[in-house]
């Protein structure tokens, strides 16, 4: 039998911290908060105007530019590092050793996800032990 | 999984973000100028900066033709010129280029590494207001 767990691999980590929700509504907000300073960069004319005061448009220019360039970060750091992990065994050494290897570490983010809702969904409508009891 | 969780995900991000972004970075500001120099062949022009333009030009007369051979001399002299002129605009706008490349390499390099303070600027500029 080869040996396939995906819990024991980088990428479920990964996969894990995706979803916190820091990381996970990052983008949205590094959007919100980037036509948010838009706003606030056209806002300035108004300040001019005098129609807004001084401190409420520098109040909001500090805070979304603060917030977007927090969130850009984020999104930036998940997207190409925390996304990226390094896989340092061989896929040929693993094909030749596939029981000291495990297969799962060379799964992507993608099909890791397809291959975790499977795994539930097995579990959840208990066909595994169906299977296991007809072998 | 167990070497992931071994790493602490702020000190992954502070070597990200002072040490493998930078370097990327580098690399693509010297792609963009070996683009440019490619591009705009500033090297090549100034090598043939008074090469005919086009590569017009016009053979001498073998006999003695005084006429003819100035008509020649005049006329892959113009050629030349003309090549230079030509050439020397290219060449003012390659090095206009390589500078704008140069300068927003820079700026984009130091903004990448100022965030971070920008952000803890902004915090307490907005908490002294």
């Amino acid at each position: 039998m080869f040996n396939f767990n995906i819990k024991k691999t980088d990428i479920f980590w990964v996969a894990k911290i995706e979803k916190f929700p820091l990381f996970a509504f990052a983008n949205f907000f590094e959007r919100l908060f980037f036509y948010l300073f838009i706003v606030s960069l056209m806002s300035v004319a108004f300040m001019f105007l005098e129609l807004f005061p001084e401190t409420l448009v520098v109040k909001a220019l500090a805070v979304s530019l603060v917030a977007w360039l927090l969130f850009l970060e984020l999104h930036l750091f998940l997207e190409l590092k925390i996304k990226k992990p390094s896989l340092e065994i061989k896929i040929s050494d693993a094909v030749l050793d596939p029981d000291n290897y495990n297969l799962a570490e060379f799964l992507s983010l993608s099909a890791l996800k397809i291959v975790a809702d499977s795994i539930k969904f097995c579990k959840k409508r208990k066909i595994w032990k169906k299977y296991k009891g007809k072998k | 999984m167990e070497k992931s969780e071994r790493e602490n995900i702020i000190i992954m991000w502070f070597l990200w973000h002072f040490y493998e972004m930078p370097k990327f970075l580098f690399s693509v500001w010297r792609n963009y100028i070996l683009f440019g120099l490619d591009y705009f062949s500033v090297p090549l022009l100034l090598k043939t900066l008074f090469s005919p333009w086009r590569r017009y030009s016009w053979v001498y007369p073998k006999g003695f033709d005084v006429k003819e051979f100035f008509n020649t001399l005049i006329s892959n002299t113009f050629s030349r010129i003309l090549g230079a002129i030509c050439r020397i605009v290219l060449i003012i706008i390659g090095v206009m280029a390589q500078i704008f490349i140069f300068i927003t390499g820079i700026a984009v390099i130091f903004l990448w590494l100022l965030t971070p303070f920008i952000m803890i600027f902004g915090i307490l500029f907005f908490l002294t207001l």
